[in-house]
């Protein structure tokens, strides 16, 4: 199996045609995509479908950016190689809602990192490594551009950053304390 | 500093691996040693291992400390991690500096020192974990070393949470760097700290705040002990800046030094959470342009400060103003004159051997005699002048009179869009070729004036940066001398007044009874290019001093922000060409 080159991927994501952000009925791309993929017998209802209870905006968000996994899909690179379905089931009902509910696929057009989150996101779920790149360099670059990490990373720091500020007040309140008992004294 | 030492031919050896390990592009110069305390104190290296200088891009290696911690096998991790600080994190000094400020606000209240050693730290484990990732320098073994010698013997919590996370990071045993009571919420932040060093290992900047906010309770809990990170002579970075001239570019905030998105912020607020799953963040077009944002005076100067770069307090502030007035500057109007002049060559007199060489005519002189004999034979050309056929420009002087009365803001701390207007003005004429008188006046008695014409950049960014604060009277007695009894062939001069309310004074009467009125006016008449006021005005249509400064010809410009200021510029170039 030939490895795909990473420039390739991002050049095809980043020429994406302006109809797959226009929101095409997902299930029929999904279906021809898995269908070219070996895999016609997948429950391409179901996943196009996703989870119920998503707000509009978050559903389309979703759809979005199958749909750009499924134009990364139908690069050249993916054509010939023997993609598992449970990858693909992982990637469409799993990882890529999990991307979604926290960055807009609009990224995709506008940041290049997103773009690279993608196609490291798409090809870890099928089991597939990039040209000229090691098992480490790839983990470690995909935790540089994985969005998800970023948030979790983030929202853990500002818990502490919340911890210190109260310590922070706790030290002013005090330090007023200790000034006002030295005015008083005096 | 003898480079002799058996330890320091061996560590020399290493240099070229420790170089390559970054990039086979790699080139700084060899490593300075020291051999003893002694020599390394003159550098402020006493105990420490090793240190770096960005000032000139030097490493250096005190060896008196390798020794006494029997480091002395671990030269390729020690020389790459020093490599690592100037090619990587910091890199720079401008980037430290983003570094610091960065991480400044998230350690308020903190002993001063804090922030560079937190940077050092961040730094650190940025720098290591590439190494012994990616290049498999076993750093991993120096921190071993440094626990078996006794000199982390008695943990700060700080140190307990950094070195629990080069365990995470490098998938280490617990206990094998890190002391052996490691708490499960320092276990918990190590494995955060691990994870932001993984995730922004590219883009660290971006990371630094986080860091930051994640070791305040540690570094609050240390307060009373000496950081073990220091005590073990690791403070590589402590004094990295000195001696350096000041970057560039850092009045303006870089948007990686505020985390180059809101996540943070909006995750410190509990903002996220709220709109999780059902509201994903959009790309913020236009959030992040670079020097969107700016620090104040005070920032900077506090910014410096943390750099180890102590200047007196009002080339801080000149430099602040002339950084931001840089991008700005302005086409200076010029004029026509009549017609230039042209060089014409009228013959030839003679040269001594005392006289510029360049203006020595050799060819002269040796068609006057083939012997050249310096001073009797030799010859330069006379040139004498003729009227040219094509009209020539000539730049309009400044002449710029400053408000620092009580009224007005102090420039040093807060960003006066006034000081930033004059600076603008004054750099744009310098570099058309004019010459600038600026007058920096407060009350009567109290200004401050360069007492002519000048081109001396420092100076007049001194004045036009200054501040007196007192009352306010404006110099009517400059004003008259500078205009009495100019040469009506002098050049022409474009008067700007920049000031508040308080420029009314200029119509008052000067301290020989004369009314300003007639000042102004004869003034305006001998400048002959017109003259500008700027002016800190909430409410410039009731101002009613405006109104007969504008019959002078004054034209009046309220500049109170940022886009009053630009709004200026251009009409003030648009004005000056028409």
């Amino acid at each position: 199996m030939t490895m795909p080159v990473l420039a390739d991927l991002l050049r095809w994501l980043a020429e994406t045609p302006p109809e797959f952000r226009e929101d095409p009925p997902l299930a029929a791309v999904l279906g021809d995509l898995l269908e070219s993929l070996g895999h016609p017998d997948m429950d391409v209802a179901a996943l196009a479908r996703g989870e119920a209870g998503l707000k509009p905006r978050a559903e389309r968000n979703r759809r979005l950016w199958i749909l750009a996994a499924c134009r990364l899909l139908w690069h050249p690179s993916f054509r010939l190689s023997d993609l598992p379905a449970d990858g693909l089931r992982h990637l469409f009902a799993k990882e890529l809602p999990r991307v979604a509910a926290i960055t807009a696929a609009d990224a995709l057009v506008t940041e290049e990192d997103r773009r690279e989150e993608l196609v490291r996101r798409t090809l870890r779920a099928v089991g597939m490594g990039l040209a000229g790149e090691t098992l480490l360099e790839s983990e470690d670059r995909f935790c540089q551009v994985d969005s998800v990490e970023g948030r979790l990373v983030a929202r853990g720091a500002a818990e502490r950053e919340r911890r210190a500020r109260e310590v922070r007040e706790a030290m002013a309140r005090e330090a007023a304390r200790m000034a006002a008992a030295r005015y008083s004294s005096e | 500093m003898s480079r002799s030492s058996e330890l320091a031919e061996r560590w020399d050896a290493a240099w070229p691996a420790a170089l390559d390990s970054w990039s086979p592009y790699t080139l700084l110069k060899p490593p300075i040693y020291f051999e003893t305390q002694k020599q390394a104190e003159a550098c402020g290296m006493a105990g420490q291992v090793a240190a770096i200088r960005l000032a000139d891009q030097t490493v250096m290696v005190n060896l008196a400390t390798v020794r006494e911690l029997g480091l002395e096998d671990h030269s390729l991790a020690i020389l790459a991690h020093e490599i690592g600080h100037h090619v990587h994190v910091p890199g720079n000094l401008a980037d430290n500096a983003r570094m610091l400020a960065a991480m400044k606000p998230l350690l308020i209240g903190l002993p001063p020192e804090t922030p560079a050693m937190v940077a050092n730290l961040y730094g650190d484990l940025h720098l290591n974990d590439r190494l012994q990732r990616r290049h498999g320098i076993d750093v991993a073994s120096v921190y071993v070393r440094l626990r078996e010698s006794g000199r982390t013997s008695d943990p700060t919590e700080t140190w307990k949470v950094y070195t629990r996370a080069y365990e995470h990071l490098w998938r280490l045993p617990p206990g094998t760097i890190a002391p052996p009571d490691i708490t499960p919420v320092v276990n918990a932040d190590a494995l955060l700290v691990s994870r932001l060093i993984r995730h922004f290992s590219v883009r660290w900047l971006a990371g630094a705040r986080r860091f930051a906010a994640i070791l305040f309770p540690y570094l609050n809990a240390d307060r009373e002990k000496p950081q073990t990170f220091l005590s073990a002579g690791l403070g590589d970075c402590k004094d990295c800046g000195q001696g350096a001239a000041i970057p560039d570019g850092l009045t303006a905030v870089d948007p990686a030094e505020l985390g180059e998105d809101g996540e943070f912020d909006a995750a410190i607020n509990g903002e996220a959470e709220d709109d999780d799953d059902q509201n994903p963040r959009q790309p913020e077009p236009g959030k992040g342009s670079p020097g969107s944002q700016h620090r104040s005076p005070l920032e900077y100067a506090d910014l410096l400060r943390g750099m180890g770069l102590v200047l007196p307090g009002h080339e801080v502030t000149a430099r602040y103003y002339r950084e931001r007035a840089k991008p700005h500057l302005l086409p200076f109007p010029s004029r026509r004159q009549p017609a230039a002049t042209e060089t014409h060559p009228e013959g030839y007199e003679g040269w001594d051997a005392g006289d510029d060489l360049q203006d020595l005519d050799m060819l002269g002189s040796l068609m006057r005699s083939p012997v050249v004999v310096p001073g009797i034979t030799t010859v330069r050309r006379v040139y004498g002048e003729v009227a040219g056929k094509e009209p020539d420009r000539a730049p309009v002087d400044l002449d710029i009179y400053i408000d620092c009365s009580g009224s007005m803001p102090d420039p040093s701390a807060y960003t006066s869009y006034l000081a930033l207007c004059g600076t603008i003005l004054v750099l744009s004429a310098l570099r058309a070729g004019a010459s600038v008188q600026a007058t920096l006046w407060s009350g009567p008695g109290q200004f401050k004036t360069t007492s002519g014409f000048i081109r001396d950049e420092n100076r007049l960014i001194d004045i036009v940066t200054g501040y007196i604060c007192g009352s306010t009277a404006f110099p009517l007695h400059v004003l008259r001398d500078t205009y009495r009894e100019r040469r009506a062939s002098a050049r022409a001069t474009h008067i700007v007044v920049i000031s508040d309310d308080g420029a009314d004074t200029m119509l008052s009467n000067d301290e020989t009874g004369a009314p300003g009125t007639d000042i102004c006016r004869l003034a305006m008449e001998r400048a002959g290019a017109g003259g500008t006021l700027v002016l800190n005005l909430f409410n410039p249509e009731s101002w009613d001093a405006g109104k007969r400064l504008a019959e002078l010809g004054f034209h009046i410009h309220p500049v109170r922000d940022w886009e009053e200021l630009v709004a200026f510029a251009a009409r003030f170039a648009r004005e000056t060409y028409k």
